[in-house]
């Protein structure tokens, strides 16, 4: 799996540290993702799996440490750089976050209309080959109201894609659906991975998602990431915090 | 006590911020022209009626209350003037913007607050999308112009209520009640041909609608996540866009009528 990985660091952790008020979140997160590599963080709710994907796409800044994306410390990245930076990553929230009152298309036709002078047409061809792409074609026309949880995660997955970006960026892909559209999911992203060669940063709670889709998997704890290993590596690992983590989830 | 100033004077200076910020985007306006109108048609067309509705009835119950006092002194004659007065200049402006902050502006409050609960906000931001010019200078713009032509419509059905009063239970003609009434607005001061009292009414609106604008995208901008952050920001609106409306309103009467 690792094969697919060459060793050029993309986006990079040093020595992290996020705190809001009293609560600490991150302390001294180190985090390394190659290029062409699919990375999960695994953890439990409110360990501040979030608060990291932030930091990657410069929505948070770090207290202390350096976050660097493609070369890019995003403390202190300039505007037009940020832009630039961003319209190469793309963001998959866990809710998805469609704007309501746009049709599904409207919502993935959205980036292109907004920040490029792309023809009509052309962003329309687009935008339907990318619903293609994660397999919810008829979506188009629906509002998100009309759309299952399901459905919505590839639109939001859609919306991410449409600029063609290099980085992705999924929180929680998989919560809240139910375990066959989890898989459904998982291998799609799998799929994109190895077909876009995008690189890819996952953060999930879920032992399927990272058996189906990680090169490499790590756990945040306490603010920092232990036990970086293959997938295989990981869930067989007789670490006890690891343990007693992963047995919380296998039931 | 100074902690609650304190958190007051942040919370001002947050929305003349964004006042200060939405005015450096006016030119959104032109080339955001379909949301613009979209603003319009959600400011306007869905609470027209309520302006009509209660704007007659307001005019219904100047005419009535006035109405029966002057009768008591054989001034009914002068109903006409007092109901177009009492619109035009006070009763037209402030039930419309005090409509408006309860209807629109809860709306916008309810709408943006929700996006910012449900990362729809960091989205747009991911995307590089400039949500100043994309939700609020729309939406400022809608009310700004919305508010003072509704106005005109209440002021107009407030005097239309009061005449039906004025035949029906005071026994004052209908031409006299007209009469009377456009006379007292033919004063001196013109702008654009306007009476001062009614452009004076017409620009209290417009402060309005401003102030409920700012107000509202300023809550919704503000929201916190779970469903009480939503309600309480739609709350927080309506209560501060009206507080802030009756206050406006006495310095610009004051600016109009006094100084
Ligand atoms: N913007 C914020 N302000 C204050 N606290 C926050 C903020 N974002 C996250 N937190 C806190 O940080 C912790 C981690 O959050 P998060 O990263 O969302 O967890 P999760 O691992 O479930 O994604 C939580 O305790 C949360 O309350
Ligand atoms: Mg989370």
């Amino acid at each position: 799996m690792s094969a697919r990985g060459s060793h050029k660091t993309l986006l990079q952790f040093q020595g992290v540290h996020k705190a809001f008020g009293q609560r600490k979140v991150l302390q001294g997160l180190d985090l390394e993702v190659y290029e062409g590599e699919t990375f999960c963080i695994m953890g439990p709710s409110g360990c501040g799996k979030s608060v990291t994907l932030r930091h990657a796409i410069g929505l948070m800044k770090p207290d202390q440490g350096v976050v660097t994306v493609e070369g890019h410390d995003m403390s202190s990245i300039t505007k037009p750089d940020l832009r630039k930076l961003r319209s190469r990553m793309g963001y998959v929230f866990q809710e998805a976050a469609l704007l309501n009152w746009l049709s599904a298309g409207d919502n993935v036709a959205l980036p292109l209309r907004e920040t490029t002078q792309m023809p009509d047409l052309e962003i329309v061809e687009r935008v339907r080959a990318k619903l293609e792409l994660v397999r919810v074609p008829d979506a188009f026309d629906k509002l998100p109201s009309e759309l299952s949880g399901g459905m919505k995660k590839r639109v939001g997955l859609a919306r991410a894609l449409i600029t063609d970006p290099e980085i992705i960026l999924y929180d929680e892909p998989t919560a809240g659906l139910d375990p066959e559209i989890s898989s459904s999911i998982n291998h799609l992203i799998r799929e994109l991975g190895e077909r876009l060669k995008v690189t890819s940063l996952v953060v999930t709670h879920h032992i399927g998602c990272i058996k189906t889709v990680a090169d490499r998997v790590g756990l945040l704890d306490g603010g920092r990431l232990h036990y970086v290993s293959t997938p295989t590596e990981f869930l067989a690992s007789q670490e006890p915090r690891l343990v007693r983590f992963l047995g919380d989830r296998l039931d | 006590m100074l902690k609650m100033l304190r958190e007051f004077l942040a919370d001002v200076g947050f929305h003349l911020e964004l006042f200060a910020q939405v005015l450096a985007r006016l030119g959104a306006v032109v080339t955001r022209r379909e949301l613009v109108l979209d603003q319009l048609y959600q400011a306007g067309i869905r609470v027209t009626h309520v302006v009509l509705l209660v704007g007659l009835f307001i005019g219904m119950i100047v005419s009535l209350q006035t109405g029966l006092e002057l009768a008591r002194f054989g001034q009914q004659d002068q109903i006409g003037t007092i109901v177009a007065l009492s619109m035009c200049r006070e009763m037209g402006p402030f039930i419309t913007a005090t409509i408006m902050a309860a209807t629109v502006g809860s709306a916008i409050a309810a709408e943006l607050g929700t996006m910012a609960v449900s990362d729809e906000l960091t989205a747009l931001e991911v995307m590089s999308i400039d949500r100043l010019r994309y939700l609020i200078v729309p939406r400022v713009v809608g009310l700004a112009v919305m508010c003072p032509l509704l106005t005109v419509l209440c002021n107009l059905i407030g005097v239309v209520g009061g005449g039906f009063i004025a035949e029906s239970q005071l026994n004052v003609g209908l031409s006299l009640y007209y009469d009377s009434a456009i006379d007292s607005l033919t004063g001196t001061y013109f702008v654009f041909d306007l009476p001062k009292d009614v452009y004076s009414g017409l620009f209290k609106s417009f402060v309005f609608g401003v102030i409920i604008a700012v107000i509202a995208c300023g809550a919704g901008l503000q929201a916190t996540s779970g469903a009480m952050g939503v309600g309480s920001a739609t709350r927080k609106a309506v209560r501060d866009s009206i507080i802030a409306i009756i206050i406006a309103n006495y310095f610009l009467s004051w600016i109009f009528f006094q100084a």
